[in-house]
């Protein structure tokens, strides 16, 4: 019944709005003319003074930069290689993650792109929006970010994408009033060999009767090359209602057993066989644990100090068995973990509800970890409770420095130091994250 | 401290239940939308005062809830008496919304934040800055209530 009384709401929100209120102006496109006059004199710039690529990017149509560059950030890296470990096999991009690079900057995101060992490419643009295509199969693909004012239609607010059609000279945003605006675009040299676009739509074509319908390309002579629509219908529901379910709908099949060699191992009322073919299979006996999420970790490059983790929502899960993707074993560890999450101090201790480990490497990542977490749990509930005793945690003055630490059971010392109420040093972060 | 792409990421990845909170505090969907976007434009004004990202989620939401208790105060003094807009709905479904509607400030704000954002105890202990055991009564409290009001 109380689900009934307030309906899951429909809508995505409005993001841009909530930078405007909160005084984060973001740089709106010129009206056309200015943007012909801002390009010729930034031409001039150009031509006598310095390459200032990155700050020109808005304001020019089509953009060739060469793959090169600054390599990207680790954080970047590992996003492209994390997106095909966990992906199921055969499905993963396969990114090659160490080279991908920082090419430019549009709409303030630098843009990062890394080659597929396929021939295809995977793109971000930094905290907005990105993807892979290891098939280029589409001259143009497009997201589209959705929005919804007050009931009202879906309307785009944002457009992001990739171009294959080498030819494009143009890129334009075409309106339901029949208005267009031509959007900027970068576009990389082999092997990548592909175009990326991002574009906030302004708020005068947040409108219905002048919202966005179509992305197209055009080549030199003003041909439209290719053309991406968007599709407005949607199947109406009321508020609250999911879609029924096809009648086609089929349980997936159940998973296979795992394959020789077997890794086994128990704790705390769990078992785990870890199969070759990357096929875990879970028995938990332990009542307490009935409904705890199921996961696998794994040592590997991008992820030496904490582990890459697959996991599963025990309710994601049919039947006994979870697919570990390209995380195939032999993996280092499996744990099941209560979805509660721990608060300091955790009566039921830092470690996770069954922790098995079948390297020594994850035995030490398990214990450091629950150490980690303790001090640093207890460092997130001190900021709040002052008078918070410090149970269990080492506290020593060392000049103008306070210096909290714990020790793990493998006998590695986590520490805190603080000077002036502020962390200026601290271990405890890749095991238990951000203090 | 808090990155406003992280932010931004709450915000995409969790508006509906954020909303759906709201609207239940406010009563009106526009109030709450309103609520939602006041509250995470707030958040963006004050992100470096957040020491800790893993408190991000417990103070946006902390954030959410004020501001919607505070346009349910607007809302009241602005339109003396008039309560939740409500449409046409079953009897059963009028009086549960009545009966929730009575509930005592805290019990209905725990309820809230249980059913409809799903948050853990120990989660909405931090956004209501109440101990964890404090929840557990103020919600079996307030199922008590409800489940009476339902028998009566």
């Amino acid at each position: 019944m109380l689900e009934q009384l307030v309906p899951v709401p429909d809508g995505f929100g409005d993001w841009d709005d909530v930078l405007q209120r909160a005084g984060i102006v973001k740089r709106s496109a010129p009206p056309r003319k200015v943007v012909v006059a801002a390009a010729v004199g930034v031409l001039l710039v150009v031509l006598f003074a310095t390459p200032a690529f990155g700050v020109l990017l808005d304001l020019i149509g089509r953009t060739d930069v060469p793959f090169a560059g600054k390599a990207a950030p680790t954080r970047v890296q590992r996003s492209f290689f994390d997106m095909t470990v966990g992906a199921p096999r055969g499905m993963g991009p396969q990114a090659i993650a160490a080279q991908t690079r920082r090419v430019g900057v549009l709409g303030g995101r630098a843009l990062y792109v890394a080659p597929t060992r396929g021939g295809g490419f995977c793109w971000e643009f930094e905290r907005a929006s990105g993807g892979c295509d290891t098939e280029r199969r589409r001259p143009l693909s497009t997201t589209w970010a959705l929005m919804e004012h007050g009931g009202g239609p879906l309307l785009v607010q944002k457009v992001a994408g990739e171009l294959l059609a080498a030819r494009a000279q143009t890129l334009e945003v075409e309106y339901a009033d029949g208005a267009t605006t031509q959007i900027p675009f970068i576009w990389v040299t082999k092997p990548i060999d592909a175009g990326f676009f991002l574009y906030a739509i302004p708020a005068a074509h947040r409108r219905g009767a002048a919202r966005a319908v179509a992305v197209e390309a055009r080549d030199a002579n003003g041909k439209v090359i290719a053309r991406d629509r968007m599709v407005y219908a949607r199947p109406h529901l009321p508020i609250g209602k999911t879609p029924p379910v096809p009648p086609s709908y089929r349980p997936p099949p159940p998973l296979p057993a795992p394959t020789a060699p077997l890794q086994r191992g128990s704790a705390n009322g769990v078992s785990v066989i870890v199969g070759a073919n990357g096929i875990a299979e879970f028995h938990v006996s332990n009542p307490s644990l009935q409904k705890a999420d199921w996961a696998c970790l794994k040592f590997m490059r991008y992820h030496q100090v904490d582990p890459l983790e697959l996991g599963y929502a025990r309710q994601a899960v049919h039947g006994s068995r979870i697919e570990l993707g390209s995380l195939r074993g032999p993996v280092d560890g499996c744990e099941v973990r209560p979805g509660r999450g721990h608060t300091w101090p955790d009566p039921r201790g830092y470690h996770s509800g069954a922790e098995i480990a079948f390297t020594a490497r994850a035995r030490r990542y398990f214990a450091d970890r629950a150490a980690a977490r303790e001090l640093a749990l207890y460092m997130r509930w001190s900021k709040n409770h002052p008078n918070a005793p410090p149970t269990g945690i080492t506290i020593a003055h060392n000049g103008a420095d306070t210096v909290y630490s714990v020790r793990s059971t493998t006998g590695r010392r986590f520490t805190v130091t603080k000077r002036n109420g502020r962390i200026v040093r601290e271990n405890v972060t890749p095991y238990a994250g951000p203090l | 401290m808090g990155d406003a792409a992280a932010i931004e990421d709450l915000y995409r990845r969790q508006y509906r239940r954020f909303l759906r909170v709201a609207i239940a505090v406010v009563g009106s969907p526009d109030a709450a939308a309103d609520a939602v976007q006041e509250a995470f434009a707030r958040a963006l004004r004050e992100r470096h005062s957040l020491r800790s990202e893993d408190a991000l989620s417990a103070w946006i939401w902390r954030m959410v809830m004020n501001a919607a208790i505070d346009q349910q105060r607007r809302a009241r003094r602005e339109v003396p008496g008039d309560g939740p807009e409500t449409a046409v709905e079953p009897d059963e479904l009028g009086d549960l919304r009545q009966a929730v509607a009575a509930l005592p400030d805290r019990q209905r704000h725990t309820l809230f934040l249980r059913h409809y954002a799903d948050l853990s105890y120990d989660e909405i202990a931090e956004v209501l800055g109440v101990a964890r055991g404090t929840v557990a009564a103020a919600l079996h409290a307030a199922h008590e209530t409800l489940r009476a009001e339902a028998v009566a």
